[in-house]
């Protein structure tokens, strides 16, 4: 019994010595972003992360912005603004713009599937007539977080079939296997609530036009 | 004189031998790990007729009949070989576990508690080895089906061409051997105990679910995606939510953490073993 005592404790001990580092509060989860591309290839990225102070307080939606030449740089920057790290485990929905959906989308998959805790079910939406930061940032309606209320009304309407319903897995494999697919659209309407604006069409990763909403593109 | 295992022992251990390898295998790789799995169903038989036709209880009985250089030859090269095995697999499985849950934790010293975990299990003794494995194959198997059967409204059929290859088979093939040979070390002929079809059926039912949790994989990431993640099967298992239940990847990377165990487990009884064998005069 003493011999297993003196082999396990100084294990247990070097194991939680050696995986000190961050514990649940220096961890901040990012409910939903936004990625858009301005006319020099720029990237800016606004991620919604979720804080709760207290036990007894609300969660709050907190918004970081990055910028960068490519999503692995937005990445990285935001993290270098927090002293703990960013967690996307909790992401369900990244809202692309149509610059981005034009010409990044691809580069911005691969990022997703190289982090281990972004999870494969993640939906991506493209911003129809809108900036992407202002459907990520539009007050929710029947929910108190906007990410949240953003990944249940996609994920509701792709059930229902009048959205696609296209998770992150689903997406990579398009652009492994070069074949078209569909995003879900989304806009804003007059009181800024965030609504399905149609379907946005790729070929070869790339947007090339929407379809169904108020009007074709 | 041999200890006693008891056959569904056996063959809850060759299932849960056959499964281990799940999480590491890439999604092309169903068919030929079922394949492989059946190919080890039947070698096991084969050694189980071999063993009644010569009467050998187990291989341990027949070693320990063998000239003493040889012997202690084998006694030696079981040993070196057991080990490394089992080092091996702990530091795949700590591997597993800093790149998905614990990513702050050292790789070796995971490794080597896991090891020091399995010894204490092995040094519980063969029986009690072989009886630890029903309760966890019956949990493993459970906990499996359920979760298949849960990702099922997500299943899309993938494209099926070019899904067999000989060398996929043969790669799959040649990296069951050694856990293979470390089974069949404890089994054999024993006229009051017939072993034949507990391990049939515990090595048939270990690799149909392995080729068809690898299947999952690729029906519901999508064959391309699929291919290009390190751990496929366990990726799969996250893509569907049931109620509160979101990361249901960790219930089911948690049972193949049990597989691998109980690999690791009985490599180190063949170390053991031939241990004390060799000590023995």
């Amino acid at each position: 019994m003493k011999r297993i005592v003196l082999v396990i404790v100084p294990l247990c001990a070097a194991l939680y010595t050696g995986g000190v580092g961050h514990g649940a509060g220096d961890l901040l989860p990012i409910l939903s972003a936004s990625i858009s591309q301005d006319a020099a290839s720029t990237l800016q990225l606004t991620a919604e992360g979720v804080r709760q102070d207290s036990l007894e307080g609300n969660a709050t939606s907190v918004y970081l912005t990055a910028t960068g030449q490519s999503p692995d740089a937005l990445l990285v920057e935001i993290e270098q603004m927090l002293a703990g790290q960013m967690y996307l485990s909790h992401a369900r929905t990244i809202v692309v713009d149509e610059a981005a959906a034009r010409e990044a989308l691809v580069p911005i998959v691969q990022t997703l599937l190289r982090r281990s805790d972004v999870r494969l079910t993640l939906r991506i939406a493209v911003a129809r007539d809108v900036p992407a930061d202002s459907i990520v940032r539009a007050q929710a309606v029947a929910e108190e977080i906007p990410g949240a209320a953003l990944g249940a009304l996609l994920d509701a309407h792709a059930k229902r079939g009048s959205l696609p319903d296209l998770p992150l897995c689903r997406i990579a494999d398009r652009i492994l296997s070069d074949r078209d697919f569909s995003l879900p659209a989304l806009t804003l309407t007059p009181d800024s609530r965030v609504i399905p604006a149609g379907t946005a069409h790729f070929q070869a990763g790339h947007l090339t036009h929407f379809s169904g909403g108020t009007t074709d593109a | 004189m041999p200890d006693k295992i008891f056959p569904y022992g056996q063959g809850a251990m060759f299932f849960l031998l056959i499964l281990a390898p799940t999480l590491f295998l890439s999604a092309n790789d169903w068919l030929h790990a079922m394949c492989a799995g059946l190919l080890f169903v039947l070698l096991a038989l084969l050694w189980l007729a071999l063993a009644k036709h010569f009467q050998v209880r187990d291989l341990w009985t027949w070693i320990a009949h063998t000239p003493h250089a040889l012997r202690q030859t084998i006694y030696f090269v079981l040993m070196l070989s057991s080990a490394g095995y089992a080092a091996y697999t702990a530091w795949r499985s700590a591997v597993f576990l800093s790149q998905t849950a614990l990513k702050l934790w050292n790789v070796w010293l995971a490794a080597l508690g896991l090891l020091i975990i399995c010894w204490f299990i092995a040094k519980q003794g063969t029986p009690a080895l072989f009886l630890w494995a029903i309760p966890t194959t019956l949990t493993v198997g459970l906990i499996a089906l359920l979760s298949l059967v849960l990702s099922f409204p997500d299943w899309q059929m993938p494209d099926l061409s070019g899904t067999f290859l000989f060398s996929g088979m043969a790669r799959r093939t040649l990296d069951g051997i050694p856990i293979l040979i470390a089974f069949l070390l404890f089994t054999g002929f024993d006229p009051t105990l017939p072993q034949g079809r507990a391990i049939a059926l515990g090595g048939t039912l270990g690799a149909v679910l392995t080729g068809v949790i690898i299947f999952r994989a690729n029906a519901v990431l999508g064959a391309h995606c699929a291919r290009i993640l390190t751990y496929p099967a366990y990726a799969a298992a996250g893509v569907f939510q049931v109620g509160a239940l979101a990361r249901s990847e960790i219930l089911f990377g948690s049972i193949f953490f049990l597989c691998l165990v109980a690999r690791i487990a009985l490599s180190i009884r063949v170390l053991q073993t031939a241990y004390a064998a060799l000590r023995q005069k």
